[in-house]
């Protein structure tokens, strides 16, 4: 709840206040391992880890790849391991279009080589509820939007606590990237101290599918449109991390009410020495659907 | 403890044998409007000794008997001198005029009023209300807690920041009483405006160390705001017509000298203005808030005085239909002064006060969310002032609190799904008794100690929740178990004993020494982990989870006066350690959260530094200087890898020039200038990327880093008087301001974020920014008018 309430508070400071780029200089840190590896249960694409280094906040390129490592899946429930290919520098890939890599409740170990550094991380696949439908309206005098067509993801959260989930969205296979579209839900609602367990997703989890505009308003959907939306399972460190990870892009949108900045908090350990890894470890079970907009 | 069982008795024991001695005593007035004047001093000429009139502007000081000259006065007040032959205790009441107003009565102007040097308050600021009124001010509202940063020692985390800062606590250790009730949330707007109505307020008077035993319940200050009795003369009406408020009061006598009230209201109207503007659709939407004063006294017998106050207040935001937000405080208080005798003053208050807010999103039945939360509180205080004899001022007393927390109250309709996520209720109860003496022990050196014992008691009804430490530290505790109590069932007590310690020792007329000691306990906090609080934020009381919290302070200063008095100048060095103070986790849920204990953290803080004060306030130029050195840190485990860093409201140098100049009779013109070090913020070092974000991070987990760029800022602001003329009844001035004159884009924070405002490109680099962020963006014009009418 905390998030929408904020938000709305900073609305109102945003149009007093105002913004200016500034030259600021920053403290030189060793680069870092970075693992960005959200698998899945999808067989249609590529299991992709991709292996990366940080790099000084100001620096805008792409950051380093991580190349020759030696990575590793292995589903400890099917006893199977998957071994990850370098496909191109620092994106270590595995395809097996007949196969999913493992089941709901399997657990999944990761393990990772890099030179003499070996990290590891272990997640399991939680379940995730099916999908009824897209809901579309076409809707006046919004608060937060022109008037036109807007979606609702319709889904019910099963019953029982500590259910997380990501969200995530395309509009006409563009896929809806912005920090503050990140729709993550703990059970049907926001986060974890609220316990809203069992229900159909919340309004405003329901309405995040909807895509913003420059301004962060709603841009509601025109017919022909087709809309796309995928709910995979998290774990709860893989929650925790995503929610720090959206508060921490979005929290300059809060303006006099941020919070101080702190860091996001990943699920990979390094085994043979205790160097931090950036990044998390996710293995999601998925459930999607498609809707095209009609009149 | 014991010493207090024995202390109380033995001061109304004292009371009664000391019976027969002559005593004089009254109450000391302003000659225009009736109200009585607090701290207006009473000096017996032949014996050099005198005292001040109490927060009920009350004396009583005994003598034997014979002739005297009794000198009263109050700064910016003609003093009157009285000459008295004294046989047996006798009451003399007496008004003063203010200086402007030529009278026959006066006899001398301009003495005893090196009382800033003689008396034995230090870190304890007084604003004039009049002086106040004179500043230039933020869209031409007269702000009293603005003005207060305008004093050493007291800061903000930032412009739009609700309270304020005192010696590096937080905003929640400060104690705001409006007539002995306190205000929860002191803002409106978040902190653009305080909820006080200046035209109701007669006394302001801010606690920064040296606490009198009296007061208890907060770390780090106490604002003591009085409210005007209402004019027992005549009837006035006060009122101003602002840019963003209109005020009105309206002040008269009820039974002539005997009788009076105010009652006093501010609308803003930011939202009626802009109705017309609007397209159709948001006619509904927009924002307001208003506050209602009223307070009524009526003396029932030169003995025995009522009092009943109110304050209510609420800021609106309405979005139509679809979603509503709503806070304000509401308190009334009500207090009977009766005397025992001439010498033993009492006063007890009855107060309730509560906070609360109020969420809805949703126009319908099906889909909607409504929340509110509140804190409520009922307390009894009665408090007795002994004036022993000249040399000693004994005040004892007590008080009880009874708390009631609402956390939230939140119900979702999901699909027409009811899903109830309230929190259940807590309640406290706080109490504390005290007793104080302030002794003249020779002429030069003057002692006030006292004592005060605070006990807090967690109690039912409610679930008490029982967690283990965390195997990292600065990680959420775990919950282990809970446990249900009944109704006023004891969950946990404490009690702490609170010493308090003043001293002043007079080096020549014009120059004193002055030390002082307190620890307080703080038993209730706000739960805050935004850099300016925000109206959800909720209070919760101390539990099995979270002890209170507790500080020392210890205050060394040197007050002198030069120039006959007209310039005044204080320099004071303070330490204070702060015990058991609360911070967050990363990422803490602090709302609608069930089991917040486990996102706070204990730690310790320590705040010291160096405040000087230099105040010229007789002549066409008047104003003060301040200018203060200081530290604020904390060390909390788990955070910037358990070491000591500095608060978010840490300022190195803050120096602030306040000036007033009067050009003939009719204008005056003020100035402020304030600089302050730039508050530390936590910068990240790095950058790495994750599922198509570029993420901050920040490497060495260190907390407020860097700090953000200086701020400085130039107002200025004029009035324009009316005519005065004995037989007008109509009185008006118009108030020009200028604030931030030179279109200074102050820092309030750094954020690091994602350059520009297109959907992220996935075949570029993100680019990434620093970005300097500026509540007041530009140079802030304006004109208001005030009016009065009697």
């Amino acid at each position: 709840m905390k998030k929408l309430n904020i938000f709305l508070l900073g609305l109102v400071i945003v149009v007093t206040a105002c913004e200016d780029p500034i030259d600021v200089e920053l403290a030189e840190a060793p680069p870092q391992l970075v693992v960005d590896a959200w698998l899945n249960n999808m067989t249609d694409q590529d299991q992709i880890i991709i292996l990366s280094r940080s790099q000084n906040y100001l620096q805008n390129t792409f950051t380093e790849r991580v190349s020759n490592a030696v990575v590793e899946l292995t589903n400890i429930s099917q006893g199977k391991t998957y071994a990850f290919t370098e496909e191109e520098s620092g994106s270590y890939h595995y395809q097996d279009v007949a196969n999913p890599i493992g089941a709901v409740g399997d657990t999944f170990t990761l393990s990772i080589k890099v030179e003499s550094d070996e990290y590891t991380s272990t997640t399991v696949m939680n379940r995730v509820p099916p999908i009824d439908s897209i809901r579309q309206e076409y809707r006046e005098n919004e608060l937060f939007g022109d008037d036109g067509y807007y979606c609702e993801l319709m889904s019910r959260d099963f019953i029982g606590l500590g259910d997380t989930y990501w969200i995530k969205t395309w509009k006409n296979d563009q896929y809806l990237n912005r920090p503050a579209e990140i729709n993550i839900a703990y059970d049907a609602g926001f986060d974890g101290g609220s316990m809203v367990d069992g229900f159909i997703f919340i309004t405003p989890i329901r309405e995040a599918i909807n895509p913003l505009t420059d301004d962060l308003l709603f841009e509601p959907w025109e017919v022909q449109d087709t809309i796309y939306v995928e709910v995979h399972s998290m774990s709860i460190p893989t929650f925790n991390y995503m929610e720090t990870l959206r508060d921490q892009l979005i929290n300059s949108l809060n303006g006099i009410f941020a919070e101080p900045l702190y860091n996001t908090v990943g699920n990979i350990e390094h085994v043979n020495g205790d160097d931090e890894v950036l990044g998390a470890f996710n293995v999601a079970a998925v459930s999607s659907v498609q809707h095209i907009i009609v009149e | 403890m014991k010493v207090i069982w024995t202390i109380l008795p033995l001061c109304l024991s004292i009371s009664l044998l000391a019976q027969e001695k002559t005593t004089v005593n009254g109450y000391i007035k302003d000659s225009q409007n009736g109200e009585t004047l607090i701290g207006a001093t009473v000096y017996v000429t032949e014996l050099g000794l005198g005292t001040t009139t109490n927060e009920y502007g009350y004396y009583a000081i005994k003598l034997e008997a014979g002739s005297y000259n009794i000198e009263y006065s109050y700064l910016g007040y003609n003093t009157v001198v009285r000459s008295v032959t004294i046989s047996a205790s006798q009451s003399i009441d007496v008004e003063l005029s203010e200086e402007s107003i030529e009278v026959e009565e006066v006899v001398i102007t301009a003495e005893a009023e090196d009382e800033k040097v003689t008396n034995i308050e230090m870190s304890v600021n007084k604003l004039d209300i009049g002086v106040i009124k004179k500043m230039p001010a933020l869209l031409g509202e007269i702000e009293i807690i603005r003005s207060l940063q305008l004093l050493p020692g007291v800061t903000s985390v930032g412009e739009g920041a609700s309270g304020f800062n005192v010696r590096g606590g937080s905003i929640d250790q400060n104690l705001i009483l409006l007539d002995e009730a306190p205000i929860f949330n002191s803002s409106h707007l978040f902190g653009f405006f305080s909820v006080f109505n200046p035209d109701a307020v007669k006394d302001v008077k801010l606690y920064k160390g040296g606490i009198p035993a009296r007061y208890g319940g907060r770390l780090s200050s106490i604002l003591d705001v009085r409210m005007k009795e209402g004019n027992n003369k005549k009837l006035t009406i006060n009122g101003g017509i602002g840019a963003i408020f209109s005020r009105l009061s309206i002040e008269a006598p009820i039974v002539k000298d005997k009788a009076s009230f105010i009652l006093a209201g501010r609308r803003s109207y930011i939202d009626i203005l802009s109705k017309p503007f609007l397209p159709e659709e948001q006619r509904d939407s927009g924002l307001n808030f208003y506050d209602l004063t009223f307070k009524t006294n009526y003396k029932i017998s030169s003995k025995d005085r009522l009092f009943l106050s109110s304050y209510f207040g609420r800021d609106n935001f309405v979005f139509g239909a679809q979603a509503g937000f709503s806070w304000g405080n509401s308190t009334v208080s009500f207090r009977w002064n009766h005397l025992f005798s001439e010498r033993l003053f009492s006063n007890l208050t009855l107060y309730f006060s509560d906070y609360d807010y109020k969420i809805q999103f949703g126009d319908d039945t099906i889909n909607r969310f409504d929340w509110n939360a509140s804190v409520v509180n009922y307390s009894a205080k009665p408090e007795f002032t002994f004036f022993l004899n000249p040399k000693n001022l004994i005040k004892f007393g007590g008080q009880a609190i009874i708390y009631k927390f609402e956390p939230s109250n939140a119900v979702g309709v999901s699909e027409g799904e009811i899903n109830d996520i309230s929190l259940p209720f807590r309640y406290a109860i706080e109490s504390g008794i005290f007793v104080e003496n302030e002794q003249d022990v020779t002429p030069r050196l003057k002692l006030n100690y006292g004592l005060r014992w605070s006990f807090f008691n967690f109690t039912g009804k409610g679930n008490a929740y029982f967690y283990d430490e965390p195997e990292t530290a600065g990680d959420a505790k775990v919950l282990t178990g809970s446990q249900s109590f009944d109704q006023w069932e004891s969950i946990q007590t404490y009690n702490n004993l609170e010493p308090r310690f003043a001293l002043k020792y007079q080096l020549n007329p014009s120059s004193s020494l002055k030390l002082s000691y307190n620890r307080m306990a703080q038993y209730i906090q706000l739960v805050s982990n935004t850099t300016a609080s925000t109206p959800v934020d909720v209070w919760t009381p101390a539990t099995n989870n979270i002890r209170p919290q507790i500080a020392d302070q210890v205050a060394l200063g040197y007050f002198k006066n030069l120039n006959d008095n007209s310039i005044e100048i204080s320099t004071e060095v303070y330490y204070k350690k702060l015990d058991r103070i609360v911070d967050y986790v990363d990422g803490a849920e602090l709302i609608l959260n069930e089991f917040i204990e486990a996102e706070l953290i204990e730690g310790e803080g320590r705040a010291y530094g160096l405040e000087i004060l230099t105040e010229k306030k007789k002549g066409k130029l008047t104003g003060w200087l301040s200018y203060t050195l200081a530290r604020t840190e904390r060390k909390i485990e788990g955070i910037n890898a358990s070491d000591w860093y500095p608060s978010r409201f840490d300022q190195t140098h803050n120096l602030s020039v306040s000036a007033f100049y009067d050009i003939g009779k009719r204008w005056s013109l003020s100035s402020t200038f304030t600089y302050i070090t730039g508050t530390p913020i936590t910068f990240p070092t790095s950058r790495y990327e994750q599922q198509g974000y570029v993420v901050p991070h920040n490497s060495f987990d260190t907390r407020n880093n860097v700090r953000v760029p200086a701020y400085h800022r130039l107002d200025i602001g004029a009035i324009l008087k009316g005519k005065e003329k004995p037989d007008k009844k109509w009185y008006g001035e118009w108030v020009f301001s200028v604030y931030n004159l030179y279109n200074r884009r102050n820092p309030f924070a750094i954020f690091f974020r994602p350059e520009g405002s297109e959907r992220p490109s996935t075949s570029q680099p993100i680019n990434t920014e620093a970005i300097k962020l500026s509540v007041i963006g530009s140079f802030i014009p304006s004109v208001s008018y005030n009016f009065k009418f009697n």
